[in-house]
């Protein structure tokens, strides 16, 4: 049937008299505030607030330092070159296109990338990330604190649990030669960022240490420096982000965090995840929040860990379960993260 | 149409089945819309690296809806879903000034490929919530849609992320579907 022409025509034009949408009412605001194009050799801030949750653009710059310490709906990076470039929490997807040699500290729901070269990016992506057409790309963890950017992930709905930073899918990968590696841990961010924590931005207390990030910093698929590995699972309460924060830093000195991850789990699925051990004292509060799950890795870390746990306030305690039975570890460990991955992909 | 071909057609207006293709270029936002059809969580998705489908009831179809993912790479694997297909849906980012050209190029492969010719095409012109998009008006021109003949076409500002939008484009397609099987 061939019926194009003035009757489809009209429609959508009727329509749009008797439907108005949000984007017809809002208040007109100018784009070019929320743009960073064509400039050289320059030094870009953006304090917290002067964004507050709108989309971004980011292009054709050249030498170039652009930090925004504060959330952004969605944002794209095109034709930039030999750039640094720190994104706070992104709630949609960032979208970096035909830039070079160039570095990234983002935190975001997506990261995608095609036609870029030489980019080394500081990562936390609540999905798998993915690249295109990209080559000699670096990622590492996640690695910065500043004032409010722990409420800046709350307001782009962003987990500081939910981290696949190294877990890359390339939709181009080549014969000879992975287009990504990692960062090397040695590697100084005061130094790849200059400025990141000098006088302009000091009222922010901005941190790049490992210890103070708002996004546990984590092994990902680097090797396992022992062959013992624990793992810890916080169920819900009020305090269970700062349980599961208090458990890595105590460890700090005798464990790495290999990988951490919260997630929903029913009744059923917790007895599928631990079919060995007896959970039912948590059954309560699974419905009322995500269980984080902690794998830790260091020699004789099942003992480390319960020792430090036990160091915890009493309601703490009874909020953590920790494999005391070593052959227990590794199914549990592979178990839940496996379910987080399933969950993730569909 | 061959007979078997014929008869599956006959089977699938009796059920009242509809099978809708969900394409456009990656990020602009297709497992989002489908996820959202569905009633489901959209704060976690994973840029698409094959296909999703889906089954939605409304208004007393069953909505069979495929969403393809959209990377360059795995574009030319498109035609593979064309086959029966009832209504399809392009989105598009309408904040993505920069690849407009692009997506008009594959929606053009797509107009002028044999075994679409004729089946309704609704644009979504999507992330209408967001301060850089363009009105779905520059992005039916950015398209050429008025250029397209013998097909019935619609173009619906939408939010996937604010559900706005969506339903009124859903209803564009019962409405032409049904028109289109009298
Ligand atoms: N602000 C806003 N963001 C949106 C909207 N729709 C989708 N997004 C975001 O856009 C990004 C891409 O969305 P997807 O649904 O994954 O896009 P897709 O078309 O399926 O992409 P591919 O699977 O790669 O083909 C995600 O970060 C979404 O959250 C919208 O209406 N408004
Ligand atoms: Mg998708």
């Amino acid at each position: 049937m061939g019926c194009f022409g003035s009757k489809e025509k009209e429609d959508p034009e009727k329509k749009t008299e008797e439907k108005k949408y949000s984007w017809d009412k809002r208040e007109k605001i100018d784009p070019a505030l929320y743009t960073v194009e064509n400039l050289n050799d320059e030094f870009v801030i953006r304090e917290p607030g002067s964004i507050d949750g709108q989309q971004f653009i980011i292009q054709n710059c050249k030498n170039t330092r652009i930090y925004l310490f504060d959330h952004i709906a969605s944002i794209t990076v095109d034709d930039c070159v030999d750039c640094c470039i720190i994104v706070g929490p992104v709630m949609g997807s960032i979208f970096i296109r035909d830039c070079e040699n160039c570095k990234f500290i983002v935190a975001c729901q997506q990261f995608r990338t095609r036609d870029c070269s030489k980019l080394d990016v500081f990562l936390s992506c609540a999905t798998q990330p993915i690249i295109e057409a990209s080559a000699k790309l670096k990622f590492g963890c996640y690695q910065l604190n500043y004032d409010g950017l722990k409420e800046q992930f709350e307001k782009s709905q962003l987990s500081l649990f939910c981290n696949n930073w190294c877990n890359i899918h390339d939709f181009t990968p080549v014969t000879e030669k992975s287009n990504s590696s990692l960062i090397s841990e040695e590697c100084s961010l005061n130094e790849m960022f200059p400025g990141i924590t000098d006088s302009s931005t000091s009222k922010l207390n901005i941190s790049t240490n490992r210890g103070d990030s708002v996004v546990l910093v984590s092994l990902g698929s680097r090797p396992k420096p022992s062959l013992d590995s624990c793992f810890v699972a916080v169920f819900p309460s009020n305090s269970s982000y700062q349980v599961a924060r208090n458990i890595v830093t105590l460890l700090k000195d005798k464990c790495v965090l290999v990988q951490i991850r919260e997630i929903n789990l029913t009744v059923g699925d917790l007895k599928r995840i631990f079919p060995n051990s007896d959970l039912s004292v948590h059954h309560a509060a699974i419905s009322s929040g995500s269980v984080i799950g902690i794998e830790l890795n260091g020699d004789n870390c099942c003992n480390v860990c319960t020792d430090v746990v036990s160091t915890l306030p009493p309601e703490e305690q009874r909020s953590i379960y920790s494999s005391l039975n070593k052959d227990e570890v590794s199914g549990e460990t592979e178990r839940f993260f496996d379910f987080c991955d399933i969950q993730m992909n569909n | 149409m061959g007979l078997l071909k014929l008869l599956r057609k006959l089977k699938s207006e009796s059920n009242k089945e509809l099978r809708i293709l969900l394409l456009g270029l990656d990020n602009a936002g297709k497992t989002t819309i489908l996820k959202k059809l569905a009633s489901e969580d959209i704060n976690h998705i994973t840029p698409t690296q094959g296909f999703n489908i889906k089954s939605v009831q409304s208004q007393g179809f069953k909505l069979n809806v495929w969403d393809i993912g959209g990377q360059r790479r795995i574009r030319p694997y498109w035609r593979n879903y064309f086959e029966n297909t009832d209504v399809l849906i392009y989105v598009v980012d309408s904040t993505d000034k920069k690849r407009l050209e692009e997506t008009g190029v594959e929606l053009e492969e797509l107009v002028t490929d044999e075994k679409l010719s004729g089946v309704p095409l609704l644009v979504f012109a999507n992330k209408q919530d967001l301060l850089q998009a363009a009105p779905a008006s520059d992005i039916a021109d950015g398209l050429s849609l008025h250029t397209l003949s013998g097909r019935t076409y619609q173009i619906q500002a939408c939010s996937a992320l604010k559900g706005e939008g969506i339903q009124d484009g859903l209803e564009w397609v019962m409405k032409t579907v049904s028109k289109k099987k009298k």
